[in-house]
Order: structure tokens, then sequence, then C-alpha cells
């Protein structure tokens, strides 16, 4: 021990006020930041499109379209863009059914899968930019917008004809 | 490090995370708004303030959006904004495509469409930004639309125009602020204003004005007439007739800025003197004509005030087509007016009194707003420093309005800074000589500090050394 401090051998370390303070500063600093990215709200995440009808092309031995008594059977290539159907959203309707073309629906999609059972979906109007089709699962509580250029080659297979987007 | 500094250290950073740990706590329950960004992007401007004041009825926004993502939060922030400040504006944000039959009520045709209504009025502004929502406002206030002639048959650019010489985005900054303009051609037939005309804009001819139009322009004025005259020595067009009687005189030549320009073209000038109270300047700090051409002011009636000037160091080449750039002895030297305004105020008998109780007379009021410039307001330069706003601010004066809308729909991406000499000179000073001067005097007063600090150890260390007396021989 000298007259000014604690004795220092060679190699021992002393701790600097100055260099306290900038671990404390840096220690705030982080607990700061996760305290802030603890509160604040997630950012938008990139969530994947609805699917309306999943699978692969060969899941499905025939898919095919009808609107009133017209029923037209879709190629394999179509039928490869139509599985996986994607939707651009998903959402609960606020209202009537009839708003979304959907009652009565304007023409129907059937999914007939390779083991038993199929899938059927209600195709309805346009959205009001005609970019997007309503589409629903007979039944179903949702309803999903589906891209007009995907599902106006297949409509128009049965007469149905979709209008370009405005 | 002894046990007690540890405790010290200990001690305070359990106080500091304590600090932290008690402010976030604190501030979970509030949420005061601090707005950092660089053009106040979330902060509605004092004109939308201004306007929301005037707002003493239920006010409906709708915006029309995708009701998740970003564009839907910024909008409800947006909107959010608006109701803070008046609560009888109230809003919504609907999914066009979740609600297509309220869609298909109001007409909606596009994203991003908004809706407003007030007492029975309802107008749609097209994007949800505070300029198109502030403008859609103002109409609805305002109720009616005015009139602004703009004159054509003389060269002037067009309003149709969306080139970079035409004057397309004047003509929507006119229509967002519930203006319409009126393409007016004097140059044939019978020579008159229209009466509907709140002001006439001349906008840049390159060809001489024929008389009659030239004398029904003055009649115009004569009987209180706002005009606005934008001209240049670069067209053959001679203003003078039209603005001597005002206490204005043009006078040509090229304006060239060595020290506020853009870029080497000192014929592109930066205007940072905006000498005047006049509303038209309100706001505005800086403006870029490309060209300008010289004006005297000398008021023979009314007010007359400078608008803009050029910087001292600036002059009027009277013959640009000489070649030489450099200042001479037939140059006119700085500062250049190259924008005014007259106001001329004055009583007028209009024969006998309509009734009992009301006066004979009434006010004539001419205004006057002449730029030295033609190019400033198309479409290449109107979004450049404050030429929005100057153009905006000038129709607003000229028409009797309030100041109106010139936010752009969309926040801008870039800040245009002017690198004017001036400014280079600044930065140059800055770069090369203050930021390595400042951290060469640092290191040196560090560097002098250390040497002093090691002279006093030397010397302490001297101090405690044992003296050796050094034995004598023998």
């Amino acid at each position: 021990m000298t007259r000014d401090g604690p004795a220092r051998g060679p190699g021992a370390s002393r701790l600097r006020p100055a260099r306290a303070a900038v671990t404390v500063v840096g220690l705030m600093a982080v607990v700061a930041l996760v305290a802030a990215s603890c509160g604040s709200a997630p950012g938008p995440a990139s969530s994947p499109p609805p699917v309306v009808v999943p699978g692969r092309a060969s899941d499905f031995s025939t898919v095919y379209v009808e609107a009133g008594n017209r029923q037209a059977r879709l190629s394999a290539a179509q039928t490869a863009g139509m599985v996986p159907l994607l939707a651009a959203k998903e959402f609960r309707p606020p209202e009537p059914l009839a708003d979304y073309g959907l009652a009565p629906a304007r023409a129907r999609l059937v999914y007939q899968a390779r083991g038993a059972g199929a899938t059927v979906l209600l195709v309805g109007g346009p959205t009001f930019d005609y970019h997007f089709i309503y589409v629903m699962r007979p039944g179903g509580r949702s309803l999903y917008t589906v891209a007009t250029g995907q599902l106006a080659p297949v409509l128009a297979l049965v007469g149905v004809v979709a209008p370009p987007p405005r | 490090m002894t046990s007690r500094f540890r405790r010290r250290l200990l001690l305070g950073m359990v106080l500091a995370v304590s600090a932290v740990v008690i402010g976030n706590v604190a501030a979970y329950a509030h949420n005061p708004e601090l707005d950092l960004s660089s053009a106040d992007s979330f902060t509605l401007s004092s004109q939308t303030t201004a306007l929301l004041g005037q707002v003493r009825h239920p006010l409906q926004i709708t915006a029309f959006l995708t009701a998740t993502g970003p564009a839907a939060s910024d909008a409800s922030y947006l909107l959010a904004r608006y109701h803070e400040l008046n609560h009888y504006v109230s809003w919504s944000v609907v999914d066009p495509d979740a609600n297509p039959g309220e869609a298909r009520r109001y007409g909606i045709s596009a994203y991003s469409t908004v809706v407003l209504s007030y007492q029975g009025r309802r107008v749609t502004s097209p994007d949800v930004q505070e300029g198109d929502i502030s403008t859609a406002i103002l109409r609805l206030l305002r109720g009616r639309t005015e009139t602004v002639c703009v004159l054509t048959g003389d060269g002037e650019p067009s309003l149709s125009d969306s080139g970079p010489n035409g004057l397309s985005d004047v003509s929507a900054l006119l229509r967002q602020n519930a203006f319409e303009s009126l393409p007016v051609d004097l140059s044939l037939g019978v020579a008159a204003v229209p009466s509907a005309c709140s002001a006439v804009l001349e906008m840049g001819p390159q060809q001489p004005l024929p008389t009659p139009e030239v004398s029904a322009l003055e009649s115009y004025l004569r009987s209180g007439g706002r005009m606005m005259v934008l001209t240049s020595s670069l067209s053959s067009a001679d203003p003078n007739p039209l603005l001597q009687p005002w206490g204005i005189g043009f006078l040509g030549g090229l304006v060239l800025d060595p020290a506020r320009s853009q870029g080497v073209d000192w014929s592109d000038v930066v205007v940072q003197d905006l000498p005047s109270l006049s509303p038209v300047d309100q706001g505005v700090s800086s403006l870029q004509f490309p060209a300008p051409s010289g004006l005297l002011v000398n008021p023979t009636q009314g007010t007359a005030s400078a608008l803009a000037a050029t910087s001292s160091q600036s002059y009027i080449d009277p013959n640009p087509q000489s070649g030489s750039v450099a200042f001479s002895p037939g140059d006119v030297p700085g500062p250049i007016v190259v924008a005014a305004a007259v106001d001329v105020s004055r009583v007028v008998t209009s024969g006998a009194a309509a009734g009992p109780g009301v006066s004979p007379t009434h006010v004539e009021r001419t205004r006057l707003v002449v730029v030295g410039c033609d190019t400033w307001m198309t479409n290449g330069f109107l979004n450049n420093l404050g030429n929005r706003r100057f153009f905006a601010n000038a129709v607003a004066w000229l028409t009797d309005q309030d100041a109106l809308v010139v936010a752009t729909s969309h926040a801008p991406g870039d800040r245009p800074l002017p690198l004017t000499p001036a400014l280079q000179f600044e930065l140059l000073g800055i770069t090369v000589g203050a930021v390595p001067g400042s951290m060469i005097s640092l290191a040196l007063l560090r560097s002098a500090l250390i040497r002093r600090r090691e002279n006093r150890d030397a010397a302490r260390r001297a101090r405690r050394r044992p003296v050796r007396r050094r034995r004598r021989p023998g």
C-alpha cells in the first residue's frame, strides 16, 4: 500500500472511474434496449398467404368448375395453376354474402381428391377494383380473395366472365 | 480493486438498472410523442392546424384501405392526429375488399381513397396523406370553387403538359386547393378577361402580347384585378407596358450569381434573400430560379415590395449571348430583385347608393405578383426548394385566400441541398478545417495533460527517493 492508493503489482489491473462509468452507461443502454424491445409492439411480420386449397396437383384426380348447367374439367396445366390455391386475404365477412356475389355463388370449383372426398369452393363476384374474386367453402365462416388472373381462365371455361382489373 | 470500490460500483449498477426499469414501467402507462423526423413527417403542419380550427361541425373521414398492414397503421396514426386537434373530426379505416357494399355506396374504385363528409357535402381525397386530406377539408370548408384564369395563346407552357416544361403540376396544385384553372386566350377575338376569374396568371409568354390583350389586361388590373406575371429575357415578350404603371420595371438581361447558384451554372440561381413580410414569402426559405432576369421596384402608388433578391455577388449580364460570364463594366451589380409584389387599394365611387345605409363607394384592390423567371413553376422545378410554397402563397394572396395546402402527397425521399459556392466554402471549412483542427487540438491537449501528469509524478518520485550520501574516500 502506497500513500496514494492501493499497491499495484505487475499485471494487476485497476478499474478506473472513467472505465466504470462507461461500463455502467453501456449496461444501461443494453437494459434499455431489452426493455424497449419487450415493451414495444411487434412489427408487421410477413405472414404467409392464406391457403384455400392446400397440397399438390397430384393430390387430386380431377378438378372441375361448374356454373349453372355447365361443367368443365381443368387440364393438367390448369390444375397445376390451381393447387395449391392461395388467397390474398382471409376474413370473416361483415356484410351479407350477396354483397360478395356468393348468394348465390357464380360458380363452383370441385377438387376431387385421389382418395375419398372432394374439396368444394364457391366462387363469388369480383372485389371493388376487380383485382380479386371472392371464394369460400360451403358453410365456411371465412371468405378469401383470390387473384382474378388466376381464376378468370378457369371461370371462362364455363362462360363466367371476370372483368379485368381496373 | 478494493471491496469498497466494488460495492460502490455494484450499487451504482443496481441503481442504474432500477432507474431504467422504473422509467420503463412509468412510460408504459403514458404515450407522449416527440417527432424527431427531419421533415416533421409525423406532425400535422401549421396550415392543417389552422384549417382544423375552422371545423365546427362533425366531419367524418373514411379511408378505404387494406385493414391490415403498414398503410392502415400509418393512416390510423395520421387520422388520429386530426381527431386530436379537433374532436369534431371522426375517422374510420374501411377495407373495401371486406366491405364491398360500403365501397360501392361511396363509389370507391381505388385503394387509399378517402371520403370526407361535412354538413351534407362530400369530397374525396386520392390518398391518405396530410396534403391530400387537408386539401379535401379546405374544399369542404370553402364550399365553392375559385376560378384562376391561365393565359394562353402567346407561347405559354400548357397546363396539360406533363413534361418537364409543362404545367401539369401547377394544374394539380390548383385543383387540390379547390381552384378551377381556366385557360383563357386573349390573343384572339375580343380581348376581355372573364368576370369569373379570381386571378389571372400569365406564366411565361414567349412572344409579344398583342395590343388588344395588353389593353384588356391593363383594364382588368385598373379595375381591381389580380395578376401574376412570370417573364424572362429569353422570350421576346415585353411585359413593361403592363408592369410599369404599377411601379415595377422589367430590366431583362440574365442574372448570374456566383455565390448562390446550383452547381457550376451561375444562371441557375438559388434565391435565399426573401426580405418581404408579404404572405407570399411566408414559409419560404429558398427558391430555385433558373435563368432569371432582374426587376426594378419603384412604387408609384400603393405598396410594392421585393419578394426575392439574389446575393450581393450577383449581377445582371445584359448580353448573355456574348459568351463571357465574368462581371464586366456594363453589368448591373447585385443584389438583384427577381420577384416583387404590388398591392394598390383605392376607394371607387360606384354611383348612387343601393339602399339606405349602403355606401355608394367601395374599395378596389389591385394585386400583382411579378417574377423575372418563367420556368421555376414548371414541372421540372415546381417541387424544388420552396418553389411550390411560393407559387401557392402567391395564388392565395392574389385571391384573398387563407394559406393553401402545399404538402405533397408523399413525403420527399430526398432532401435537396442547394450546393451553392458559398455553401461549398462552408463545407470545406468545416470538413478540412474545423473537424481535423478540433481533433488535433484535443490530441495536443491530451498529450499536454499526460506530460504534465508525468512530470508531476516524476517530481513526486524524486522527492520520495532517499538521499544517498556519497561516502568520502578515506
